[in-house]
């Protein structure tokens, strides 16, 4: 998982508060599963790269084995040299599978750290559209407020006006420039619309 | 469009139909349609507003010029 990978979990983190509880839930559970088996696949892979180590282990391992045959022997003095080939042979055959099974599980936990990635990413794309969807949806009701607020201040100018606290012309010119400035913010809005038909279509995906 | 639910949005002031469309803020991937229809409403009623504000200044323009 990438720096920024991180980083976009953090962002949808913080949009918790913006309604997406469940993607908190989500995050988090899966975050911890993330770490306990990237831990498991880290001591595998150390184990793997340190030959030391494993060389030890198989060393005392063995010793410990031909240290049992032996004290076999001693009680059994019938047992053959045929039975010892045979047994060293079975226990070679065991650290085979064992290796075996070791390479194999690895493979499986790195698949499954990938599953886990790529399912945990595609929740936050689905976290950041959602987060992206409200954004625009404030940027819209923001606007709308400005249209409004726009409105109460033409209202302001035109009481001015016959109060007689400024001229009609002055009122006349104010007036203009905030119906041209109400017509831009509607234009906004339709793009913000626009934008926000593309969250719709995603999410009827 | 539910004829009923538009008259009920028509009947609403400017203020409500705002606070409605605040909430509508926190249910990402629903309420589209929702917030689709409310917002002509609010986008027709602040034009309304406006247009009668300039009507008020164009007849208040007309007495001084009569004066």
């Amino acid at each position: 998982m990438l720096k920024r990978d991180v980083y976009r979990i953090f962002k949808v983190l913080v949009g918790i508060e913006r309604g997406t509880h469940w993607l908190n839930y989500y995050v988090l559970k899966n975050l911890r599963y993330y770490i306990y088996l990237q831990k498991y696949h880290k001591l595998i892979l150390d184990l793997q790269n340190n030959s030391n180590t494993f060389l030890q282990i198989f060393i005392f391992v063995t010793m410990l084995f031909l240290g049992i045959i032996e004290l076999f022997r001693a009680f059994y003095p019938l047992f053959s040299s045929q039975h010892i080939v045979g047994i060293i042979t079975a226990y070679l055959v065991l650290i085979l599978i064992l290796i075996l099974y070791y390479r194999y599980k690895n493979h499986e936990i790195t698949n499954e750290i990938e599953s886990v990635e790529n399912d945990f990413l595609a929740k936050i794309s689905k976290g950041e559209s959602e987060l992206e969807e409200s954004r625009i949806k404030d940027e819209i009701i923001i606007t709308t407020i400005e249209r409004k607020f726009l409105n109460e201040l033409a209202d302001e100018y035109l009481k001015a006006a016959k109060r007689g606290e400024i001229s009609v012309e002055e009122a006349e010119t104010e007036l203009k420039n905030i119906v041209t400035a109400s017509e831009e913010l509607k234009n906004k809005i339709e793009n913000y619309l626009k934008e926000l038909d593309i969250y719709k279509r995603d999410n009827n995906d | 469009m539910d004829k009923n639910r538009k008259n009920k949005e028509e009947d609403r002031t400017l203020d409500e139909l705002i606070e409605k469309l605040k909430k509508l803020i926190g249910s990402p991937g629903r309420k589209f349609d929702e917030f689709h229809m409310i917002l002509p409403f609010i986008n027709i009623r602040i034009d309304k507003e406006l247009e009668e504000i300039m009507k008020e200044m164009e007849k208040m323009k007309k007495e001084k010029k009569r004066k």
